[in-house]
C-alpha cells in the first residue's frame, strides 16, 4: 500500500473513535503498523487538528448559558411566554426598596404628594441629542421643555396602528389603588428599571435623564396589582430582526444609522419593539403592531398606565406618531421635542 | 417517530451557538440566531434535525453579515459621534480581544469552503453530515480539513508572531 494522503490521515484521526468503513480502517491500521513516515505524519495531523480545535476554542462565547426549551417555544407561537424568576436577592433589594418609599410614602402627603406625581410625570431633565449630531439638532435652550405631550390618538387606523392611551382604563384602575404597600411595591419596580433604563443609555454619554422622583408614588395613582405588573414585565420576548419581521408581516421600522440593541415582541399580541441608542447614548423605542390587531396596542399602553410603569417610561419621553406607508409607528425618546421631531422625519420601514 | 427537540435543543444548542459565534462575532446576536434556527426546525420538522440546523444557521449567519455590511455602512454616516467612550481596557481584557482578533484574522484568511468545513468539524457534525451540508464529496472532507486546519495553525501562529514581535 502506498503511503496515506492527507485525507485519509485526517479521517484516521477523526474516526478514531468511529471508524467509517471497518475494511478502510483495517488497511490503514496495517499501514501505519508497517510505516515509520506515516506514523509520524499521523501524529503531526494529530497535534495540528488539536491546535486548531485550541485555536477556535479561544473565539468561543465566554458563556454559552442555555435557555430553557420554553423560551423557543414561546418565540414559535407554541406556548405562552413563561414568566421570568428572579434571583432572589432582587427580592430583598425590592423588600428594602418598599420600606423605604413606604415610609416616603406616607410621610409626603396633599399637596407635596401632588408636586411630587407632577414632577414624576414631568420631565425632570431632559436629553439632548448633541447639536452637532447629524440626526438632530435640538437648541440648547429648549432643553427641560416638557416632553410628554406628544401622546398618540386613539387606533382608528387600517391594518397596523401603534400605541394610545387608555385613559379610562387607567382611572378604573385607581380604585383599586388602595393600598400604600402596592404603590411602594410599584415604586421598587419602577426605581428597579430605571436602575436598569439608565445602564442601558450608558451613564459615560453624560446625557442620560436623570432619575425622576420615583420612589414615592401617590397611593390614589399608579398603584396596581402586583402579580398583574410582574406579569407584564415577563411579556417582552427578545427576538431576531426576521422573526419581529415576521410579526409584522412586513418590514420593521427604525432609525437608520442607529444601532439597534434589541428586537422584542409583546407575546401573544403581536405588537413589535425596537431599541435603538442615541448618539447621545439615550434610547429610543419604537413601537408598532400587526395587522389586524390593533387593539392590543392600545390595551398595552392602557396596561403600561395602570400599572404604574408611565412613569418611569415616559418621564424625561417625548413620544409622537408617524405614518410610513399606512402604517403607524410610535416613537418614544428621552430627547426634547424638537429632537423627537428630527427623529420622526427618520423613521423609515 | 417524531423528533425530541428538547433533547435536540440541548444536546445542540451550544455547538451552534458557537459555530454562528464565529460567524458573526457577537454573543448575543449568536444565541438569538441560534433560537431563530430552532424556531423555524419546529415549523419544518426536518428528517436529520441536526444538518438541518446546522444548514439553516449558515443561511442566517450569511443574511446577517450582509445586514452587518449595510448597518455599517450607515454606522459610518455618524462616525464622527462616537457613541460610548470607551474606557481603556484592562491586561486581560486587551489580550483576550488580541487573541480573539487572531482567530478572527486566520479564520477570514481561509477560503470560504474551508472555513465552512472547519467550523463544522469544529461544530461536532461527522464527515457525512459535513459533505451533505457543503455539497463535497464525502471523499474529499478529509483532504480539506487537513488543508484547512494546517492553514489556520500557520495563519494564526504567524500573526502571534508578529503581535509578539511588536509587543
Amino acid at each position: 500500500m502506498p503511503h496515506l494522503d492527507d485525507g485519509q490521515i485526517a479521517e484516521w484521526i477523526d474516526a478514531a473513535d468511529r471508524p467509517h468503513g471497518q475494511t478502510a480502517h483495517d488497511e490503514v491500521a496495517d499501514h501505519l503498523r508497517q510505516c515509520t513516515v506515516c506514523r509520524e505524519r499521523v501524529e503531526e495531523a494529530r497535534a495540528i487538528a488539536q491546535r486548531a480545535r485550541a485555536i477556535l476554542g479561544a473565539a468561543a462565547p465566554a458563556v454559552t448559558d442555555v435557555p430553557p426549551f420554553d423560551v423557543v417555544l414561546a418565540r414559535a407561537g407554541r406556548i405562552p411566554a413563561r414568566r421570568t424568576t428572579r434571583p432572589t436577592w432582587r427580592w430583598l433589594a425590592w423588600a428594602a426598596t418598599v420600606v423605604i418609599a413606604g415610609g416616603l410614602g406616607w410621610y409626603v402627603r396633599g399637596a407635596e404628594l401632588q408636586q411630587s406625581m407632577h414632577q414624576a410625570q414631568a420631565p425632570t431633565s431632559v436629553a439632548r441629542i448633541d447639536s452637532a449630531a447629524p440626526l438632530a439638532a435640538a437648541p440648547a435652550e429648549q432643553t427641560g421643555r416638557g416632553a410628554v405631550g406628544g401622546v398618540a390618538p386613539a387606533p382608528t387606523i387600517e391594518g397596523r396602528t401603534t400605541v394610545a392611551p387608555a385613559p379610562a382604563r387607567q382611572e378604573a384602575k385607581q380604585a383599586r389603588a388602595d393600598r400604600p404597600a402596592a404603590a411602594a411595591k410599584v415604586a421598587s419596580q419602577e426605581a428597579d428599571a430605571l436602575v436598569r433604563d439608565t445602564a442601558a443609555r450608558g451613564a459615560a454619554a453624560g446625557v442620560v435623564a436623570a432619575p425622576p422622583t420615583v420612589a414615592a408614588p401617590s397611593p390614589s395613582r399608579n398603584a396596581v396589582e402586583p402579580v398583574a405588573a410582574e406579569e407584564r414585565a415577563a411579556e417582552w420576548l427578545v427576538i431576531t430582526r426576521d422573526a419581529a419581521e415576521r410579526v409584522l408581516g412586513g418590514p420593521v421600522a427604525t432609525v437608520p444609522g442607529l444601532p439597534v440593541t434589541r428586537y422584542e415582541v409583546l407575546i401573544l399580541e403581536s405588537v413589535v419593539r425596537v431599541l435603538q441608542v442615541l448618539p447621545s447614548g439615550a434610547q429610543l423605542e419604537l413601537l408598532e403592531a400587526a395587522a389586524p390587531k390593533s387593539e392590543p396596542l392600545a390595551a398595552y399602553a392602557g396596561r403600561e398606565r395602570e400599572q404604574g410603569r408611565t412613569a418611569f417610561r415616559l418621564v424625561a419621553a417625548a413620544q409622537d406618531t408617524v405614518t410610513l406607508d399606512g402604517v403607524r409607528v410610535t416613537v418614544r425618546a428621552a430627547v426634547t421635542p424638537d429632537s423627537l421631531k428630527v427623529l420622526m422625519g427618520k423613521v423609515r420601514r | 417517530m417524531p423528533t425530541d427537540w428538547s433533547a435536540v435543543y440541548r444536546s445542540t444548542f451550544p455547538a451552534l451557538v458557537r459555530f454562528l459565534y464565529r460567524k458573526v462575532w457577537e454573543a448575543d446576536r449568536a444565541q438569538d440566531l441560534a433560537q431563530e434556527v430552532f424556531v423555524r426546525a419546529l415549523d419544518h420538522d426536518p428528517d436529520n434535525p441536526r444538518a438541518w440546523l446546522f444548514a439553516v444557521a449558515a443561511n442566517l449567519a450569511r443574511d446577517e453579515a450582509r445586514t452587518a455590511v449595510r448597518r455599517r455602512r450607515h454606522l459610518e454616516l455618524i462616525k464622527n459621534e462616537p457613541l460610548t467612550a470607551r474606557a481603556p481596557a484592562p491586561d486581560e481584557e486587551l489580550e483576550a480581544r488580541e487573541r480573539l482578533e487572531r482567530v478572527q484574522a486566520a479564520l477570514a484568511g481561509l477560503g470560504e469552503r474551508d472555513r465552512e468545513v472547519l467550523l463544522l468539524w469544529d461544530a461536532g457534525l461527522d464527515y457525512d453530515e459535513i459533505a451533505a451540508q457543503t455539497g463535497l464529496a464525502r471523499g474529499a472532507i478529509g483532504t480539506t480539513l487537513a488543508r484547512a486546519r494546517k492553514r489556520l495553525v500557520e495563519a494564526h501562529d504567524a500573526l502571534e508572531g508578529n503581535d509578539a514581535a511588536l509587543g
